[in-house]
């Protein structure tokens, strides 16, 4: 039977089940990242850990869309958590760059895993934006918070630190990426992956 | 013992909030509150809609998860405002960027807190059907929902086993791979089972599904969106700032 | 009601074929039993009928299957569903030869031709896994799921639900969440679904495989009063005491091809001595409590260097106990069975036998040493009911190797496999074993770690007269072993074949 490229009900189901699954491991790291310094360790723990289900996500997804339904979804769940609408309108984006980076190697192109991921992973970034950028609403909003508070905030945090993260974010997804490369080889060529 | 022949009715009654106001809460949370769109002159409104989650938690009976979140809050803004000194030093700056997190994301969190505690998959699946967002979205963030659970017990029984069987993993990388491949493997056969007999039940016919959620707009609503509108308006037009 | 003819059917990427050209016919009403060991095809036929051959399962299909009545009115029940609305319709991409015979009589129509959810107004299934058949998360939604997919006005949902919620009995089981269900509960929602569904034709696949025996009992109550309602019945199982009395006719199948049909009257022919002639479960319908076996009772003198369970009080909230036993003895080097009712803590037990249970404050007597909770998870060994969630590795050999005791050499591995019959696959995936490797590939594990003690969590469930006493025989090569084993089951025909003491709980 020749295959549609339309997504059915079980794909539709498949997505559910390895979204929820990368995003318990998005979930297991936030709640380290309740101690705030924990919150910039979770571009480099999540993309680490959650290479393996992404993964074995990919050795499923043979059609266009499910990498884009993923990643709306996981926007809609930060703005559901209260993390804002940012991560929402980024992984807009990113779903869409990661679905043609996968489709680029035919669904499945080992050497196009760790790209795919890569992009796939920077919806994350954007959690870090309400922290670094719009302080100027933000003084503005709380002038009594004064003067050498901003300042101080300013040294601690510093715009160029989003480079930073975001260069992170990629690093490590890619190490996460090779590290279930290897883990997953065997699985990969059961699922006639090359 | 349990009364076998009682007669079930279905319940109608419903959820303080739609789950679409909800949703829009979230969004103006974090346009005000997040991002301090507005500046200094909406600051009435944004105090207001910062102690809605609050507000709501009380009358949902969650009030444990609020007054900690306040708690946080308050001592967190006394620290900015009394005891911050401008000093440096390593101590002074994790309190810093811990209270500036805190203060800022915290309306934002309970927010978000509050809706995944008082909506239901079904409520909130059936907000989107209304809101014609395509089935292609909506069954997998259903699905998603229902699985969490599962991977929850999956993961307490395959902790279970390697700890009878003393597997810690001689490193790092094979302490992961054995805790998340088995988990995914097992997650996903439970996955194939469900959708052969979702498939079987008719999930995917070209119909518009129906759903027996009860949603809808009603007076919690009404008052939410009053309250908002009445803060909004007073904030732009009432020359507040000489008050204070 | 449901026709195949001359039906020959392979799995994609599979040589053999599950099916070998079967011609069966199921009138109206009929409530049929097919059953046969593993593999036989008992599920394949089902999976042909509601569908999900060819539309989830793909493969190569020959011949036909027809279902829904000639001329009858197949989907009257439902309201809300367009009745009449099934017909194969010429859009069917099938290629099959006797596609255009289909088209030709306009009234039944082939599952392979029509999308799944056309096939789901005629149609209802209840499958094996009572944990994975859910789609939605509390009962009630799950009641109402089949008929929202459909599109089925609220009011009229509702009407349903409230109906077979209160035909059932089900009032304290809605509105709550299906996780928090027991096993024989999930699956009298998933029965409850079929019945707001409202289908003329009901399929089971194994659906005692993971029940116990006063759930299957359970089952078949429902199933009475489905054939009561005319419904048309159509069951693959191994086991078949539970449902015998009931049934119209018995099919009995070996790889692939129907051998043995039984209607009526010959029904009563069905004793032990047909069953063991066809690799069949027992018909004898026999509580795994009542089984003649002696309790173990050793006198006290005897017991210095034995086996005893002490101070067992256990309970997981402060003023119930659900296991309430000052001392247990257990025959060292022999085979127990544990049994009990529903709720009488049989996994309880073996959770605390193996020290899983954090505030258990019980301790395990062993040949004159005091084991607490935490010596006891260095030594017993558990081999859960769902053995997939018990293997960690990608190959069977590394799967033994981690387990294997201090000071013992790779060579041991070697040893150990031998003696499971899994060399052929030391290097295999675990998760692609078939269900039987996999269980012996965990007790290759439990043989590895050299622990004295193996305890089993329903290790029978869903397997068929052959692969049960393959399986007795295992036990009883462990105990030979000089191991001491305790099986937690409800499976009365493995008690009688392995077991040397019953301890009902």
């Amino acid at each position: 039977m020749e295959e549609s490229k339309k997504l059915n009900g079980k794909d539709l189901i498949n997505i559910g089940i390895y979204t929820a699954l990368y995003f318990v491991c998005v979930f297991v790291v936030a709640m380290l990242g309740l101690i705030p310094v924990g919150l910039l360790l979770l571009v480099v723990l999540v993309p680490l850990i959650a290479a393996i289900p992404f993964t074995m996500y990919l050795t499923k997804v043979r059609k266009p869309g499910m990498l884009f339904i993923s990643a709306i979804i996981i926007g809609v769940l930060m703005l559901l958590t209260g993390m804002g609408y940012y991560a929402l309108v980024l992984s807009v984006i990113t779903g869409i760059v990661a679905e043609l980076i996968w489709k680029s190697g035919d669904y499945r192109s080992i050497g196009k895993i760790a790209p795919t991921y890569a992009v796939f992973n920077l919806w994350m970034w954007a959690n870090y934006l309400p922290l670094f950028l719009e302080h100027d609403a933000y003084v503005a909003a709380r002038p009594d918070y004064g003067e050498t508070y901003w300042q101080a905030l300013e040294t601690l945090l510093p715009p160029w630190m989003l480079v930073v993260l975001a260069i992170a974010c990629i690093v490590f997804s890619i190490l996460g990426a090779l590290y279930a490369k290897k883990v997953l080889a065997k699985k990969m060529a059961a699922a006639g992956m090359e | 013992m349990v009364d076998e022949s009682r007669t079930y009715k279905m319940s109608v009654r419903k959820a303080l909030l739609d789950p679409r106001t909800k949703l829009l809460l979230l969004v103006l949370l974090a346009l005000f509150c997040l991002a301090g769109v507005g500046g200094a002159k909406l600051a009435p409104f944004r105090a207001c809609l910062a102690a809605l989650p609050f507000v709501l938690m009380l009358i949902d009976k969650r009030t444990v998860r609020g007054f900690v979140l306040l708690a946080a809050v308050v001592a967190s803004e006394a620290y900015i405002m009394f005891a911050f000194t401008g000093q440096g030093g390593f101590l002074e700056g994790f309190m810093l960027v811990t209270t500036f997190i805190v203060v800022r994301l915290a309306p934002c969190l309970m927010m978000g807190s509050y809706t995944m505690d008082t909506t239901s998959v079904s409520e909130f699946s059936a907000a989107m059907n209304r809101m014609h967002v395509p089935s292609a979205v909506t069954i997998p963030f259903s699905v998603m929902f229902r699985f969490f659970p599962t991977i929850k017990e999956n993961a307490a029984n395959l902790h279970d086993s390697m700890v009878m069987r003393g597997i810690g993993g001689a490193n790092l990388g094979k302490f992961v791979e054995y805790r998340l491949v088995p988990l995914v493997e097992v997650t996903s056969r439970s996955g194939d089972e469900l959708s052969a007999s979702a498939l079987v039940r008719g999930l995917g016919a070209p119909v518009r599904r129906t759903d027996i959620a009860r949603i809808g707009f009603g007076a919690g609503d009404a008052i939410v969106m009053l309250v908002l509108a009445a803060a909004l308006a007073g904030s732009l037009l009432l020359p507040w700032e000489a008050w204070v | 009601m449901i026709d195949f003819e001359n039906v020959s059917f392979a799995y994609e990427g599979r040589q053999v074929e599950s099916l070998h050209n079967v011609s069966l016919s199921i009138g109206n009403g009929e409530c049929v039993l097919v059953t046969g060991p593993s593999g036989c095809g008992k599920s394949t036929l089902l999976r042909l009928v509601n569908g999900l051959i060819p539309h989830f399962f793909p493969g190569n299909l020959n011949g036909s299957v027809r279902v829904g009545g000639a001329g009858e009115n197949a989907v009257q029940s439902a309201p809300g569903a367009a009745a009449g609305a099934i017909v194969a319709e010429g859009d069917s991409p099938s290629e099959d030869a006797d596609a255009s015979l289909v088209k030709a009589s306009s009234s039944p129509l082939e599952p392979g031709a029509v999308p799944l959810y056309e096939q789901a107004e005629l149609t209802s299934s209840v499958f094996q896994n009572p944990r994975t058949q859910f789609y939605t998360t509390d009962t009630t939604s799950e009641l109402a799921f089949a008929l929202e997919n459909r599109g089925t006005p609220e009011e009229v949902i509702a009407y349903h639900v409230e109906r077979v919620a209160n035909d059932m009995h089900l009032a304290p089981l809605m509105d709550r969440s299906l996780f928090a269900l027991s096993g024989g509960e999930k699956q009298k929602i998933a029965c409850a679904c079929v019945e707001v569904a409202d289908t003329d034709i009901v399929l089971l696949d194994e659906p005692t495989a993971n029940l116990d025996y006063d759930a299957s009992l359970m089952l078949a109550d429902i199933i009475r009063s489905w054939k009561r309602q005319g419904k048309t019945i159509l069951i693959a199982e191994h086991r078949i005491a539970w449902i015998l009395d009931d049934i119209t006719r018995l099919v009995v199948m070996e790889n692939g091809s129907v051998v043995r049909e039984l209607a009526g009257d010959e029904l009563a022919e069905v004793d032990d001595e047909f069953c063991r002639s066809f690799g069949l479960r027992s018909a004898r319908l026999i509580a795994p409590d009542e089984v003649a076996l002696p309790a173990f009772d050793p006198p006290e003198a005897a017991e210095r260097d034995g086996c005893a369970i002490e101070n067992l009080h256990f309970g997981y909230t402060k003023d119930r106990s659900v296991l309430d036993f000052d001392r247990i003895p257990l025959a060292r080097g022999k085979i127990t069975a544990v049994v009990g009712r529903n709720g009488r803590g049989k996994t309880t037990f073996l959770r605390c036998l193996t020290g899983l249970e954090k505030k258990d404050k019980s301790v395990l007597r062993f040949k004159g040493e005091v084991w607490d909770r935490k010596a006891r998870i260095k030594n017993v060994f558990l081999i859960a009911q769902d053995v997939n969630c018990q293997l960690f590795t990608q190959s069977v050999r590394e799967e033994v190797e981690i387990s294997l005791s201090e000071g013992k050499g790779v060579e041991r591995i070697d040893e150990v496999l031998v003696s499971l019959d899994l060399s052929d696959v030391a290097d295999r995936d675990p998760f692609t074993l078939s269900g039987g490797q996999k269980q012996r590939v965990a007790i290759a594990c439990a043989v590895a770690s050299g622990r004295q003690i193996v305890a089993f969590d329903e290790p029978t469930s869903g397997l068929g007269y052959g692969h049960m006493l393959q399986f007795a025989a295992l036990l009883k090569h462990l105990a030979e072993q000089g191991r001491t084993v305790v099986v937690v089951t409800h499976d009365t025909e493995l008690i009688e074949t392995a077991a040397d003491y019953l301890l009902v709980l």
